[in-house]
């Protein structure tokens, strides 16, 4: 009794404020996290859909069976070559287009800025859907400008070696724009007078660049790849719409893999099995930092 | 405020209006779904239904065949499954697994449905164990269909019967002599061909009452090796399924000679391409490592889920649409073909060449393996042809690794069933 009547005490409006929200958080999102978790152990499937004394519980038996399973290497070594690609040529195609557009004098800029962002708002699907156009092998008009100008054309979603090239393309065509207005208003923080400054100090524009530009961006520079790599391990939609997965598996991503798995083949505790994994790679991912705190301003 | 108040009071009480009108709605409807182009077909049939019995209204849902399987499954996990469900033949055995149809073993008995008249191969899919699952409403095989008149110029009068014939043939319309074409279409996300080939091998592509695979049974072999062969020989090139933008305009072309393919096609071919074409092209039945070969057996059951409420009806409505009439009246429609050979004599299936190609070639079917598990294995029975034909890996290896792939597969299935002592 006397414990209840502290804890009450203890109950700041504060509190109050927050249980709403900490319950909705709770019930749709960690009671099923803990439940995948849980599942993650038990070998659920369609037979123990049927009936629940099928479900048997297998320990660890669902990460090592995975660890044997060449498709799910296959599915992670394209996952972080998707990552580790096109996450970099993501930020410099975005740092590219913020530094040209905060040249100075350069008129419409909104224009530009609406343009160039236009790709990252329109709807994912669609966008694939135009690009598998684009790509097709004779019809479409990418391989016909490669024709014009002399270079043989290319079975983009074809061909297993460029499949994920094409991929890598359209996503860094898809979401430049958002790390590019990110990194406009970190540009757009460093002042004109460190730029003289080093120009008065003989400095050309790359080592300007070096030396104002980068030091200038990197606490949001560093932000923006950790955002980029961990949504461009999330890969899905892109070979889901474009390739399945194919050709010869080389677009199966992890959680397009984690998806076949569980909601074609309905192996959920294998394919819960899948989620943590990446759930602990993306984890990891986020405690990466750099070793001086002062780049985070 | 004053407003948010009201509104909030006017949207509770159009609630507590609302109420009684769902509750007092007349009699549920006996709900059907299909799948794709049959289930829209069938919206007529089941008005001409309704007509028959007033007292029996339906209420037909189309499903596309592509999003088909994940809906199936998440209703029976909500059991939501609706009274009639036409389910592909292959998916029988997975839903007879998770115990969710109802054996017309009884019904059947006391029916107008002769299941003796239908094809073998449908009607074995439809039979688990003892139990009937199903009853056969459309059927499904592939076979070839191909351009005379290119096979005409190379010198040959009707396609061979065997593996070693038709090699000749497809030398004859692949590679420099057409100019670099191909004289096969098959692309690799199709797994339906390959599986056709290792049906006609000897031994069965699934061993000890389907409980690991046997791909490495030398009939299995050969058959998976032959596929690879159509390929590294020139005859068929490598292409998944994305980038065939139009078989139709293609076939016309010439772009290839032969492409192994289904019944809906029939329809299609003869809708599709230009006048010029159609007394051009033909049917043949699949070659076989000796003679006419074996094809799969595919289609589409119609199934009562354990749960229907009204399994009356719903069988009523099953031997509806499954009489030969109805079931005449449905191909003229869509150009499926009926399981019951008795439809067939209803309509001009039996006095046209291609189709009759088909007749003989149905009467030469086998099942794929009838476990819950096997569109995976057979999905990775395709990756793994890709994967051999790209040269990423030997047909040996592949054959190792799907016979592991199988046994991953198939575990609980073991485990299952040696906890009943079947295996």
């Amino acid at each position: 009794m006397t414990a209840i009547r502290s804890v009450l005490r203890d109950l700041a409006p504060g509190h109050v404020f927050v249980l709403p929200a900490m319950l909705v958080l709770a019930v749709f999102f960690l009671v099923p996290v803990f439940g995948a978790l849980a599942m993650s152990f038990t070998d659920f499937d369609i037979y123990a859909m049927a009936d629940l004394k099928n479900l048997r519980f297998i320990g660890l038996d669902n990460y090592i069976n995975l660890l044997h399973t060449p498709l799910f290497w296959k599915a992670f070594g394209n996952t972080c070559y998707f990552a580790l690609v096109g996450a970099p040529l993501s930020i410099m195609v975005s740092l590219g287009m913020a530094m040209a557009l905060n040249v100075p004098g350069i008129g419409l800029k909104p224009l530009f800025r609406t343009a160039l962002f236009a790709p990252y708002v329109a709807t994912l699907v669609a966008a694939a859907v135009i690009w598998r156009y684009m790509l097709d092998s004779q019809y479409g008009w990418l391989n016909q400008f490669l024709i014009v100008i002399g270079i043989r054309p290319i079975d983009w979603l074809g061909n297993p070696h460029f499949s994920m090239p094409a991929i890598i393309l359209f996503s860094v065509w898809k979401n430049f724009g958002y790390n590019m207005l990110i990194l406009l208003a970190a540009l757009q923080r460093i002042p004109d007078d460190l730029y003289e400054a080093a120009r008065v100090d003989g400095a050309g524009p790359w080592e300007r660049f070096i030396h104002v530009t980068l030091p200038g961006v990197a606490p949001s520079l560093w932000m923006v790849a950790l955002l980029t790599v961990a949504g461009y391990f999330q890969l899905f939609a892109e070979p889901y719409v474009m390739t399945q997965g194919g050709p010869a598996q080389s677009t199966v991503s992890l959680l397009y893999f984690m998806y076949q798995d569980g909601f074609k083949w309905w192996n959920l505790g294998h394919a819960s099995a899948t989620a943590f994994i990446l759930f602990a790679v993306l984890m990891g991912l986020s405690f990466l930092r750099p070793k001086g705190e002062e780049v985070f301003a | 405020m004053h407003t948010d108040r009201r509104r909030f009071g006017l949207a509770l009480a159009s609630l507590a209006a609302a109420m009684p009108v769902a509750c007092a709605r007349p009699e549920r409807p006996l709900r059907i779904w299909a799948m794709g182009l049959e289930g829209e077909a069938l919206d007529r049939f089941g008005r001409d239904f309704e007509a028959l019995h007033p007292d029996m209204p339906v209420r037909i849902q189309a499903l596309p065949w592509g999003a088909g399987h994940e809906k199936l499954l998440t209703a029976f996990a909500a059991d939501n499954l609706p009274d009639v469900v036409a389910l592909g033949n292959t998916w029988i055995a997975e839903f007879a697994a998770l115990g969710a149809l109802q054996p017309l073993n009884a019904r059947l008995a006391q029916s107008t449905i002769t299941l003796d008249r239908y094809f073998d191969g449908p009607r074995k899919a439809v039979t688990v164990g003892d139990d009937i699952l199903g009853i056969p409403w459309y059927v499904d095989t592939r076979l070839l269909f191909y351009r005379k008149d290119l096979l005409a110029k190379a010198g040959f009068s009707s396609v061979a019967k065997t593996w070693d014939g038709w090699d000749q043939q497809l030398a004859a319309l692949s590679g420099a002599r057409r100019g670099g074409k191909y004289g096969l279409l098959m692309p690799f996300a199709e797994y339906e061909p390959l599986v056709a080939f290792c049906l006609q091998a000897d031994e069965p592509i699934l061993m000890d009452s389907a409980t690991r695979g046997g791909f490495r049974q030398k009939s299995i072999r050969d058959s998976f090796a032959y596929a690879v062969s159509l390929y590294t020989r020139g005859f068929a090139n490598r292409l998944t399924h994305s980038e065939v933008t139009d078989v139709y305009s293609s076939f016309a072309r010439g772009d290839f000679a032969f492409i192994i393919t289904g019944p809906w096609n029939l329809a299609e071919f003869a809708r599709r391409l230009p006048a010029d074409m159609q007394g051009k092209w033909a049917t043949a039945p699949l070659p076989g490592p000796n003679g006419p070969g074996v094809s799969s057996a595919g289609g589409v059951s119609m199934c009562i889920p354990k749960l229907s409420r009204k399994p009356d009806q719903a069988f009523a409505f099953i031997q509806y649409m499954c009489a030969p009439e109805q079931a005449a009246a449905f191909y003229e429609q869509t150009g499926d073909l009926p399981a019951d050979r008795g439809a067939w004599q209803l309509t001009n299936l039996m006095h046209d060449a291609r189709s009759l190609t088909f007749f003989d070639q149905l009467n030469r079917t086998r099942p794929p393996p009838q476990v819950p598990e096997w569109e995976r294995i057979a999905n990775e029975m395709g990756a793994a042809l890709e994967r051999v034909v790209r040269g990423l890996t030997t047909l040996d290896a592949a054959l190792k690794s799907l016979d592991e792939f199988a046994w991953r597969a198939l575990a609980k299935r073991r485990s299952l069933l040696e906890a009943r002592g079947v295996a």
